[in-house]
């Protein structure tokens, strides 16, 4: 049953450990596309006398997935810093093992996620809202170079060099979405865990005659 | 006798090295800790180390445990030394199948 237990356990570190790292990757991108948008929405423009909608909504949205990205990349590497700690521990380690290696590792996870417990509700609620922010910035990006000819009923893009910019900025937005489904369910999981100890925490402390 | 319900410490691994991290163990969880620590005889010193609590914290631990039978006391070269007793095996026992079954009756996660 330990081994069991313990390839599971192992597994789980490893998928939590590869989602943080992808969001580290993915939160790091979210703010160099931040950066990019803002600089072309913004500081792009040729004639400042004229402020175009779109142009002003564009860097408006462009600032709020700066900070957001910012945001997201923080709290990824806060939390993947200690899941590397258990892992590193856990990885050298082949079956059989010992019940006492194998519940201090479930000990440390759950210790580690009481921790990050706040940090992985902002993250769902950051990604969330970063990946509908980008989500807007890849239409209002694509609406901006691409023209509906009503009467005639064609469809024409401006610029080509544009949609490779929108494309990127909703696959963001896509990454974002399932980041925050995935850190859910992560967090879901572990939730239940905690409400199983506290359970449990009876049972220990009828044992060592503590109420 | 009663510990604080969540303590913030930073944890060692299980080589015993520091890994400075600063994780939220419960007082039971803690208590597991000291009993396995103490499956050989060790010094208050080398506990607290370990399980990386104040002076204060590990007193209350500790006595916690030598009143309730867990842990027992042994002078040893003017030296004391503590030592988990057989009534500390069936809290470890008790533990480590709680915490298992809890990790093995809960779906997990997987991507």
């Amino acid at each position: 049953m330990t081994d069991t237990t313990f390839l599971r356990f192992r597994s789980e570190l490893d998928s939590f450990f590869l989602l943080t790292l992808l969001n580290v990757v993915f939160g790091a991108l979210a703010v160099a596309f931040a950066i990019q948008f803002i600089v072309t929405s913004i500081l792009g423009l040729t004639d400042w006398s004229i402020l175009p909608l779109s142009r002003i909504a564009a860097g408006a949205i462009s600032m709020i997935c700066f900070g957001l990205g910012l945001s997201w990349l923080i709290s990824s590497v806060e939390i993947m810093d200690g899941i590397d700690d258990i892992r590193t521990e856990i990885k050298g380690r082949t079956s059989p093992i010992s019940d006492e290696i194998l519940i201090s590792g479930i000990v440390r996870m759950i210790a580690h996620y009481r921790e990050h417990k706040k940090t992985i509700r902002t993250m769902i609620l950051v990604c969330t809202l970063g990946g509908f922010c980008f989500l807007a910035l890849g239409i209002l990006n694509g609406l901006e170079f691409a023209s509906i000819g009503l009467t005639s009923g064609t469809f024409t893009l401006n610029s080509y060099l544009l949609i490779p910019s929108a494309l990127l900025a909703l696959g963001i937005a896509a990454a974002s979405l399932l980041s925050s489904y995935y850190f859910k369910r992560f967090s879901r999981a572990w939730d239940l865990r905690q409400d199983g100890l506290s359970l449990s925490e009876h049972a220990l402390a009828e044992k060592l005659g503590r109420e | 006798m009663d510990c604080p319900c969540r303590n913030m410490h930073s944890q060692k691994n299980w080589d015993g090295n520091d890994t400075m991290k600063t994780e939220r163990r419960t007082q039971y969880e803690i208590y597991w800790e000291i009993l396995v620590f103490c499956r050989s005889p060790r010094s208050f010193t080398a506990i607290v180390h370990r399980c990386d609590l104040n002076s204060k914290a590990g007193q209350e631990y500790i006595g916690f445990l030598c009143s309730k039978g867990y842990l027992s006391r042994t002078d040893e070269d003017e030296k004391t030394l503590y030592v988990a007793t057989g009534r500390a095996s069936e809290y470890i026992t008790l533990f480590s199948e709680l915490y298992q079954k809890l990790f093995d009756t809960i779906p997990g996660f997987k991507l």
